[in-house]
Parts: structure tokens; C-alpha cells; sequence
């Protein structure tokens, strides 16, 4: 059993699914919970940025540019909302170790070159919306007080599983070469 | 919230000038085609504060939570169609086979339209996995 549980966390770490989401739900307030939508946004778009830098393969680089742009636009509503609200994104556990885990994501991204680099960051993008979109849908919406907040958090659901299908496209076309 | 504002202002601005059509807001692709733009009766719930009546030759599609609805539309050879987004993000509409057509990045609130002369599948170059389909009868 230990030995099962440690495979888990061997292979979670591998793909470099944030680990906060799978321990048990921190509580956050709204401002938490601004931060941590923030911050898994930029994430993202720094993902983006390093495969913009890195990869020569077309459809990743357009995959990348589109992460970048709806993340930044996703961010954009969100600091929106908060000003209207008057909610000031407060730092977190959660957003902290969102933090921690992109640092070691970012140091494997990268490490690699060419199809190697392609495969890990499609590998990622996969995995990240995964946790991403149970995050959303198990911790933050149920968590947050806020109608506006919790409406915002919802449409943005959407967006997130387009990206994880257009993730697992390019995955599949980068494997079938 | 601000993409409906931005779509009303927008549309209020197609209602009051929509005899000068070289004035499109730069923001926003061209807008020509000719069609029914009324505003909504006060009482109506449509959060856009303007009703866009489809009609015989004119039909809207609209694109929210990353799809374009209806995602098939049957229309005679001729007719307007007029995508509309309503969502968070950017998106296109772009013919898939050949790349026959593209409307180019539609903004948040954002307008394009098109008279359809032939069926094609079509879908969102930004987010391959959207698609949609005109079907001319
Ligand atoms: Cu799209």
C-alpha cells in the first residue's frame, strides 16, 4: 500500500500536477481564492512563454500562443472583477505551492530540447488543466462566497476544457510522428 | 459583464450610424451586410439590451463557453450569418478544409458576418476543437 501510494506521488511529481489540489481542501476566503485563480493563470502563460522561446513545431507554438492569450485575458477579468469588488488577491498555502511546483516544472521544461522539450510541455499542459479544472470545480467554486466570483470561476471551466482537448490534440499528433 | 456592455455600445452604435458604414470602430472587424438590428423592448431579459432578429436571410451564431451556437445551421444560398462572441476569450470562425475564409479574431463582444454561398465545416483556428457547420439548402 505504501509502496502504491508512493508510486502515486512518484508519477504526480513527474508530471508536475500541483499537489496542493490532491491535499485535503484548505479553507480559502475570496481574496484567497482571487489569488489562486491569478496565479494558476500565470502559470500558465510562463509555461507559454518558455515553449514560445523553445519549440520550432507549429502547432505547439500556436497552442502556446493561445494559452497566452486567454490566460492573460482570464487574469484581466479576474484583477477586473476584484477591483469592482474591492477584493485584494490575498497570498495563500495554495497559491504558494502552486508557485513551488511551477519553479521545479520550469527548470525540467527548460532542460529539454526539440521533440523531447515539444512532449514534456504537451505532457504538462495536459496534466496542469486536469488539476486545474478539479481545482476550480472541487476547491474554488464551492469555496467562494461571491456570486459574481463564483460565476466568473464558472464560465472559465469552459475554457479550460477546450484547452486540456486542444492539449491532448497536440500530445496525440506529437506521439503519432 | 464588460464584453456584454462592450457588445451593447457597439450595437447601439450599428443602431444610431448604421447608414455609415465606413465608420466601423477599428476595434471590430467590418460590418456591412444590411439586416434587422432592433432594440429590445424594455421589459426584455436578453442581457445584451438588443435584440438581433434573425430572420429568413439573416442568422446569428452565437459563441459562448467555447461554442458556437447553433453549431449547425442550414441557410439559403445568399443568406447573412452573423457570429456574435459572447464569451471570455478571443475566437474565429475559419473554414476548415481549404481555409477558404477566416474571419480573423473576433474580440471579446465582437461582431463578424459573412454571406454564406457554400456549405463548409468550419471551426476556431484558436481552439482547434471548435467546430461548426453551414449547410446551404
Ligand atoms: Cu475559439
Amino acid at each position: 500500500m505504501k509502496k502504491l501510494k508512493n508510486t502515486i506521488l512518484w508519477v504526480a511529481c513527474f508530471f508536475a500536477v500541483p499537489t496542493v489540489f490532491a491535499q485535503s481542501n484548505p479553507e480559502l476566503s475570496d481574496p484567497e481564492v482571487a489569488s489562486v485563480a491569478v496565479v494558476a493563470n500565470q502559470i500558465d502563460v510562463s509555461y507559454a512563454e518558455i515553449a514560445k522561446k523553445k519549440s520550432k513545431n507549429v502547432e505547439v507554438l500556436k497552442f502556446a500562443e493561445t494559452m497566452m492569450n486567454d490566460h492573460n485575458a482570464v487574469i484581466g477579468q479576474a484583477v477586473a472583477l476584484a477591483k469592482k469588488l474591492g477584493v485584494t488577491p490575498k497570498d495563500n498555502p495554495v497559491s504558494q505551492q502552486l508557485l513551488a511546483d511551477a519553479v521545479t516544472t520550469k527548470k525540467s521544461l527548460n532542460s529539454k530540447s526539440g521533440k523531447a522539450f515539444d512532449i514534456a510541455y504537451a505532457d504538462n499542459e495536459v496534466a496542469y488543466h486536469k488539476a486545474v479544472i478539479s481545482a476550480v470545480e472541487d476547491l474554488l467554486i464551492p469555496q467562494t462566497d461571491n456570486a459574481e466570483l463564483k460565476d466568473l470561476l464558472t464560465s472559465v471551466v469552459p475554457v479550460l476544457k477546450t484547452h486540456l482537448g486542444h492539449a491532448e490534440m497536440v500530445q496525440k499528433m506529437l506521439n503519432g510522428k | 459583464m464588460k464584453a456584454y456592455f462592450s457588445l451593447t455600445v457597439l450595437l447601439f452604435f450599428l443602431v444610431s450610424c448604421s447608414s455609415n458604414e465606413s465608420n466601423n470602430g477599428e476595434k471590430y472587424p467590418p460590418f456591412k451586410e444590411t439586416h434587422e438590428v432592433q432594440p429590445a423592448s424594455p421589459n426584455s431579459t436578453d442581457d445584451t439590451k438588443v435584440a438581433i432578429k434573425n430572420t429568413a436571410h439573416f442568422h446569428t451564431v452565437e459563441i459562448k463557453q467555447m461554442k458556437f451556437v447553433p453549431a449547425e445551421l442550414t441557410v439559403h444560398e445568399g443568406d447573412t450569418v452573423l457570429w456574435v462572441n459572447k464569451d471570455l476569450v478571443a475566437h474565429d470562425a475559419t473554414e476548415e478544409n481549404k481555409k477558404l475564409w477566416t474571419s480573423g479574431p473576433i474580440a471579446l463582444g465582437g461582431l463578424w458576418s459573412k454571406v454564406v454561398t457554400e456549405s463548409a465545416d468550419y471551426y476556431c483556428s484558436i481552439h482547434v476543437v471548435m467546430k461548426g457547420k453551414l449547410t446551404v439548402e
